[in-house]
């Protein structure tokens, strides 16, 4: 699992793991079952400390997204198909939410920005 | 006066000019002292001479080193003209501390022309003196030391020749001051001793001092220095064991012979020639006066009658006593770590300690002293005698008795030599030295107070007991109450 | 969470300056907690009444339930202390002097020891007296840590190292974190090294505790808004008490303030305009910290 975090970014670490791991999870790249790294071989891969990891898997828990077994590594939590359709656009509206208050500033229409939306969806690489 | 001001700057610690100038004062006002109680007139200039001579580059020696302890930061060098800020201030210090020696002399001299002499050599001894202590070149140190030895013992010859020749004293004098100032300000030597910081310089700085003395014991090298205890616990003699480590190595033998040595060394010698001289534990002369009585015939003579050298040698006794109570080394844990101790533990260790000290005293300094002693009398042909046993004895006892004062005396200039605190150094030098008097007080009361040696004994035991009691209460409420780092 | 250090009232003063006023805290662990402040603060002074080598003029210093005059053998041998000036006994190679400080403890890890003189690269045949700053601060960290201490307190231990040997250091610190389940008190300028482990802060200015908080707690409530407005003018001052700190220039300003997303919408809504928030790192709150209030 690759994770990737900077410290100095004023952003809690522990909630840039808590996004990306529910992105990895939302795009497929952890699937349900997946096994998560220990608290403490990620805090040796990222150099951070286990008590961060710790806060954003107990997070994620109490979300849903990571299950605990007993004495087993955390994994990844199936879920209904309804809460991740409403994972995926609560991110997505995350992520949306500064371009929307650029256009705002900018005075764009929200048809022209919509437009300009659907044809960066549609692009082909 | 801001041509002045580097200079004066560079030299207002308090221990410099008490060194430089304090020595003055009192040597002008002995001089003085000398004319008015009517000594020899004829001697006088030789012992005026000698004196300013002496004082002249000692001074000159305490400034020098202030300057080239400066030189010796990597950062002067870089100033602009660095060298010639400090030149004016260093020529008008000279000269004024050299007429401070003179001027007295002069109010009352049978002889005024010489008196323009006598300055001229002043300053040249002076700019002799600044220039002598350079670790640079060990051939012009020599020199200099050899140029202060000749100073010094030809004050007569001096005095001819200033009356005879004073155009070619005036020359001479000029040519010293000319090479001081050369040794001491030209571009060259500053650039080497920037370059080359070789040993600190002035020894009033305490951290100098302090890495000085490190120095030293690195070069003993490290290889029988093991260590091989186990874990020590809270149990005081383990932690003695450590502490008597730390001071004096895993060599236990050389470091502690060196370390004794070190401080007490310079007392060794000083006893040792006044056995040479003179047998009965040999206060009464020496070979400095020795000297001075052969060359000059002390103009002190009708002042002091007939112990004439009695009073000045007591006096270097008393100070060198006092001074090898300050260099002395007691056990200790001396390392600034985090030691897993309680403060009360600490006290403990370090009481504990001070019994290590006595025991060092009276089994290996002592005897080492007496030994040595009775070889010198011996040399001198001067038949071994055991009757100043008990005097010997007696001064032992009651140095042990009074170790505690200096062992406080000792504790406070540490702190504050760390602290760079001038004045209290100077403070704590001089109340060591009066501890060291006191001391020798003592013993010769002592021997005319009891007239038996049994009482005597016991008192003295019990003044012992009651001084390492007393110490044993000022080191717990030391640790009790102090900030440990 | 156990507290291993309380101050109540305490207060410590030299030569009449007062260094430490009246200061309350306590350090629970295990957890790393940054000691931060600017130089002369008080942090040294600090650290060394928790060492119990200062001793208060007023109020207590209490290590391990222990007051400060106290301390004893039994405290301090779960204690590593790594100071800011390090002074070792210079006559001896790294190998004597970490023997020699080994036999003040009970137990000694051999192991870690190598670990560390592997990791740090220093060399045991050394001298002490003739190792460059940087190394001696290596080998007072490894003084410190080989005992297994159950609270380490650093006082400025990486300012002499480079950033690889940084780096391995501050990774180590992690690794006792969690071996030893210590409590580590980290004091350093170096704030970015600082703020990749630390997860508690505390900020000391002229003697006081300005902050005393969780680190992630911070990064979410100081935060610096870019603010933009699309109708008209702003006006010449935002009253809000929650604003520490503003530039207006026309239709465009830059706060910087103590609050989250509610704040937000609502000083949006207020004033018709769109926010746009940077977070702020360790360093740049750093000046915010030192005012106060952060507890």
């Amino acid at each position: 699992m690759i994770l990737v975090v900077d410290a100095h970014s004023g952003i809690p670490v522990y909630r840039q793991i808590v996004e990306q791991l529910r992105f990895q999870v939302s795009s497929g790249v952890l699937e349900p079952g997946d096994e998560i790294p220990s608290t403490r071989s990620l805090s040796a891969q990222l150099g951070i400390n286990p008590m961060t990891i710790s806060k954003a898997y107990a997070l994620l828990e109490s979300e849903g997204v990571l299950e605990r077994r007993p004495g087993l590594p955390l994994v990844v939590r199936r879920q209904g198909r309804a809460s991740e359709r409403s994972s995926k656009l609560e991110q997505l509206e995350h992520a949306l939410r500064p371009v929307a208050v650029k256009a705002k500033q900018m005075n764009v229409e929200s048809s022209e920005a919509v437009e300009v939306f659907r044809r960066l969806l549609d692009e082909e690489d | 006066m801001n041509t002045l001001k580097p200079f004066f700057l560079l030299i207002q610690r308090p221990l410099v000019l008490f060194g430089a100038v304090g020595w003055m004062i009192i040597a002008t006002f002995l001089n003085s002292q000398l004319v008015s109680k009517g000594g020899d007139p004829d001697l006088f200039m030789h012992a005026v001479y000698l004196t300013v001579v002496v004082l002249s580059v000692y001074s000159g020696w305490i400034i020098g080193s202030c300057i080239q302890e400066l030189q010796q930061t990597s950062f002067l060098s870089l100033l602009p003209k660095s060298q010639a800020r400090l030149l004016p201030g260093f020529l008008l210090f000279g000269s004024a501390v050299v007429l401070a020696a003179v001027l007295p002399t002069a109010a009352s001299s049978p002889l005024p022309q010489d008196n323009w002499m006598l300055f001229a050599i002043g300053l040249g001894a002076f700019a002799t003196g600044a220039s002598i202590r350079d670790p640079q070149s060990v051939f012009l140190t020599g020199l200099g030391i050899a140029l202060f030895l000749v100073l010094i013992v030809t004050s007569g010859t001096q005095a001819r020749l200033a009356s005879d020749h004073p155009l070619f004293v005036v020359f001479l004098a000029a040519a010293l001051v000319v090479m001081g100032l050369y040794r001491l300000f030209s571009h060259k030597a500053v650039r080497l001793r920037a370059v080359n910081r070789g040993r600190p310089v002035l020894v009033f700085s305490a951290e100098k001092l302090v890495r000085a003395q490190k120095r030293r014991e690195l070069v003993y090298g490290p290889k029988n220095r093991g260590w091989r205890q186990g874990y020590l616990g809270g149990s005081i003699a383990a932690w003695l064991r450590a502490a008597w480590y730390e001071s004096y190595g895993g060599h236990r033998g050389m470091t502690l012979l060196k370390t004794v040595g070190a401080s007490w060394g310079v007392f060794l010698v000083l006893f040792i020639e006044a056995q040479i001289s003179g047998g009965e534990l040999g206060f009464w002369k020496s070979i400095f006066w020795v000297i001075h009585d052969s060359l000059m015939r002390s103009p002190l003579s009708p002042l002091t009658g007939e112990h004439s050298g009695a009073f000045v040698m007591i006096a270097v006794f008393i100070i060198v006593g006092g001074a090898s109570m300050a260099l002395w080394r007691p056990a200790a844990l001396s390392g600034h770590m985090l030691y897993p101790l309680s403060r009360q533990q600490r006290s403990a260790v370090m009481f504990a300690g001070s019994f290590l000290d006595m025991a060092i005293l009276l089994f290996a300094v002592a005897p080492v002293m007496y030994f040595l002693g009775q070889l010198a009398g011996i040399a001198a042909g001067i038949q071994p005698r055991f009757d100043y046993v008990p005097l010997f004895f007696r001064a032992i006892l009651v140095t042990l008795i009074m170790m505690p004062f200096a062992y406080w005396g000792r504790l406070q200039m540490q702190s504050a030599a760390w602290r760079r605190d001038s004045y209290s150094m100077i403070g704590i030098s001089i109340g060591l030295s009066v501890f060291s008097a006191v001391t020798m007080v003592l013993v010769i009361t002592s021997g005319f107070v009891f007239k038996s040696p049994a009482t005597e004994l016991l008192v003295l035991l019990a003044l012992l007991v009651l001084s390492r009691l007393l110490y044993r209460t000022c080191v717990r409420s030391h640790y009790r109450t102090a900030d440990l780092a | 969470m156990r507290s291993v250090f309380e101050a109540r009232n305490l207060t410590k003063r030299f030569n009449g300056k007062t260094v430490l006023d009246g200061i309350n805290l306590e350090l629970k662990g295990p957890a790393i907690i940054g000691l931060l402040g600017r130089n002369g603060c008080g942090k040294t002074t600090l650290i060394r009444h928790i060492t119990g080598l200062y001793l208060p003029n007023e109020g207590t210093a209490t290590t391990f339930g222990t007051p400060s005059e106290k301390l004893g053998h039994a405290e301090l041998v779960d204690i590593g202390f790594v100071p800011q000036e390090v002074q070792l006994l210079d006559w001896m190679t790294v190998e004597q002097h970490l023997e020699y400080v080994s036999s003040f403890y009970p137990e000694w890890d051999t192991g870690r020891q190598q670990q560390l003189l592997d990791s740090l690269e220093l060399n045991i045949d050394d001298l002490v007296g003739n190792l460059s700053s940087g190394n001696l601060q290596k080998l007072a960290i490894i003084l410190a840590v080989c005992h297994h201490p159950k609270f380490l307190l650093l006082d400025e231990p990486v300012s002499d190292l480079d950033p690889i040997v940084r780096s391995k250091l501050l990774q180590f610190l992690l690794e006792v974190l969690q071996e030893d389940e210590a409590t580590i008190l980290i004091s350093s300028h170096v704030l970015r090294d600082v703020e990749k482990i630390v997860d508690h802060v505390i900020c000391i200015d002229e003697g006081q505790v300005t902050a005393d908080a969780v680190l992630d707690d911070l990064k979410e409530n100081l935060v610096e808004w870019t603010v933009h407005s699309s109708a008209g003018n702003l006006p010449d001052v935002f009253s809000e008490a929650y604003i520490l700190e503003q530039e207006i220039s026309g239709r465009q300003a830059r706060l910087v303030v103590r609050g989250n997303a509610g704040e937000l919408e609502s000083f949006c809504a207020a004033h018709s305009v769109e926010v746009t928030p940077r977070p702020l790192n360790l360093e740049d709150m750093f000046p915010w910290l030192l005012r106060g209030g952060w507890s």
